[in-house]
């Protein structure tokens, strides 16, 4: 699998919790500090010790710091950028998950990103079935989700399983605040 | 010339539009009224559809082709007012209606879409190009299909911006609602942007790569003490200079330089002392070379120089006197003077007739060899060299 994922990991702890604390997990698990190549690939295997690695060396549970990375994934701009392309409104953008998965493997063959199919209860609730080749995808999605309902401006409930693959969406108000700004065409730094 | 014209590739079988009417009324049904019935579902289904009429106005656009147009489109308009055909003059197609004396329109100008007469040969062709009047960098294109002339004539388009996507949804500001879902726009947006931010992570890795590489070629070429170049580096600009002059380039010259009493400072002083004085020479034969001669440590206390281009035999002497006199320059390690001298055999390619390294290399040794038995600290030139 590519390096990407991994490499957000990285990105989300240097971020976050700062280049010590990633220097440390990298020498948890015997890697050199330049840690990974995004655009390599990695045995999956990594990205499980990389997650347990962190979690030690934070003292965190594994759902809250999955969960933080879906946010810091969800606000990084390109990543952002890509997830708005879902939608233009919440609802709409929730719609078109089922899509995520062959949108991402049309870009990235390797990516390997877990399937999602949407399924709607009722007025307002959903459930987000999560199934990827890693345990623990839906807790970041948890994250990505309720970052996203920050993004378009949107109050919801969003809980995951403890070690499911089940998400599960309330809409609480439609019309909580403003959504941040989104045009189709807007030009693009940084990377991924 | 277009009359009999529904079984013609590319027409709309309009019978299809209204299936609730019976066969009778169907019948009756004038083919613009099913059109006009029909308008907004093309609408909702194509935000890009245009229709123009016989008289080549726009009898009515799309949504998101309104928006593309602007506010001031009004059905009505004359086709030409808002669209050439083709994206460059050279498409442009003659009108053969404009060879007819009586051509109906006044304002024909030859040009197939310049007047609504030459409309009507668009029904020969499956698909159009149109180009923008009011922004000649976007191009549509799309499905064309001619109506019936019996019936008024006139065109429907179902267009795309095709390549040009992604400046129109820059320019004008458009959202995913603008495009049919059926549409691959989204995805072609969405790939153009992944497509950049994959280049840019791989031109940061290629950099990345590169690099690293440079960096590995200049430790596995460079002497670690003394960062001149090392044997391999020597070797490989060694044969450089040689398939230069074969090829009738510029000649050269080998200085060998061996250092005379190395050992006796190295074991008096310590390796410490003969590491310092090796740096020293290094440092002497960097500032007496010229810019493009290479400079060499090729193992022990043995040096090399590879000189360029041609040299008198005078010069190349002076030279290696000058060497020897730095050299000869007392050096004081930790309270210690290391003297040292140097002996220098010379060779240059111009003294061959057939250019062969190991010939020369041989030769420059036994130079050197000479320079010591001579007493060290002087020079000679390679005796052997046949002309």
């Amino acid at each position: 699998m590519l390096g990407l994922i991994n490499r957000s990991i990285q990105n989300f702890l240097t971020d976050t919790h700062g280049v010590e604390v990633w220097r440390r997990v990298a020498a948890r698990l015997g890697l050199s500090a330049a840690g990974f190549e995004p655009m390599l690939k990695y045995e999956k295997g990594q990205s499980l010790k990389l997650i347990e690695a962190a979690c030690a060396e934070l003292g965190r549970s594994r759902t809250d710091l999955l969960e933080d990375l879906g946010t810091y994934l969800a606000t990084r701009e390109p990543v952002r950028r890509l997830l708005r392309y879902g939608g233009c409104d919440y609802t709409d953008f929730l719609n078109t998950l089922d899509d995520l998965h062959d949108r991402a493997r049309m870009a990235l063959a390797d990516l390997d990103l877990p399937e999602l199919s949407l399924e709607t209860l009722d007025d307002g609730e959903y459930r987000l079935r999560v199934a990827g080749r890693l345990p623990g995808w839906a807790t970041v999605f948890a994250g990505i989700l309720r970052a996203m309902a920050d993004d378009y401006g949107v109050l919801a409930l969003i809980e995951s399983e403890e070690n499911g693959e089940i998400v599960s969406i309330r809409l609480l108000d439609s019309s909580y605040a403003k959504g941040r700004n989104f045009a189709l065409s807007r030009p693009l730094e940084g990377s991924l | 010339m277009s009359d009999a014209m529904p079984e013609a590739q590319g027409c709309l079988p309009l019978s299809s539009l209204s299936t609730t009417e019976p066969v009778a009324a169907r019948q009756r049904t004038d083919a613009i009224d099913v059109l006009t019935q029909a308008e907004p579902l093309f609408s909702a289904l194509m935000p890009m559809f245009l229709w123009i009429d016989g008289q080549a106005r726009i009898r009515a656009l799309g949504r998101t082709l309104h928006k593309v147009l602007g506010e001031g489109v009004m059905i009505g308009d004359a086709f030409t007012r808002h669209f050439t055909i083709g994206r460059h003059e050279a498409d442009l197609l003659r009108c053969p209606d404009a060879t007819i004396p009586r051509c109906e329109f006044s304002n024909c100008s030859r040009k197939v879409g310049a007047c609504g007469s030459s409309l009507r040969h668009l029904k020969e062709r499956r698909s159009i190009h149109l180009t923008l009047q009011a922004r000649p960098e976007i191009g549509l294109r799309g499905d064309v299909l001619s109506l019936p002339q019996a019936e008024g004539g006139g065109v429907l388009m179902n267009l795309s911006f095709g390549i040009y996507l992604s400046e129109v949804v820059a320019s004008l500001d458009l959202t995913e609602r603008d495009f049919a879902v059926a549409d691959l726009a989204m995805e072609m947006l969405y790939l153009l942007e992944t497509k950049s931010m994959v280049m840019g992570e791989l031109s940061a890795l290629t950099a990345r790569l590169d690099h690293a590489r440079q960096e590995a070629e200049r430790l596995a070429l460079t002497d670690a003490l003394t960062r001149l170049s090392n044997r391999r580096a020597m070797e490989r600009a060694l044969a450089q200079a040689l398939s230069g002059v074969t090829q009738g380039g510029a000649p050269f010259a080998l200085m060998q330089i061996d250092l005379d009493h190395f050992k006796r400072v190295n074991d008096s002083y310590g390796h410490a002392a003969g590491d310092y004085v090796l740096q020293s020479v290094a440092r002497i034969l960097n500032e007496t070379v010229r810019h493009g001669d290479l400079a060499g440590r090729m193992g022990g206390d043995e040096f090399l120089l590879l000189l360029r281009g041609p040299i008198e035999h005078k010069a190349l002497e002076a030279l290696a006197q000058r060497i020897i006199a730095r050299l000869e320059e007392p050096k004081w390690f930790a309270g210690n003077e290391c003297l040292i001298s140097g002996s220098i055999g010379v060779v240059v390619s111009d003294d061959y007739a057939i250019h062969d390294l190991d010939a020369m290399q041989g030769d420059a040794d036994v130079a050197t060899y000479a320079a010591k038995e001579a007493g060290r600290g002087c020079v000679r030139f390679a005796q052997s060299a046949p002309r």
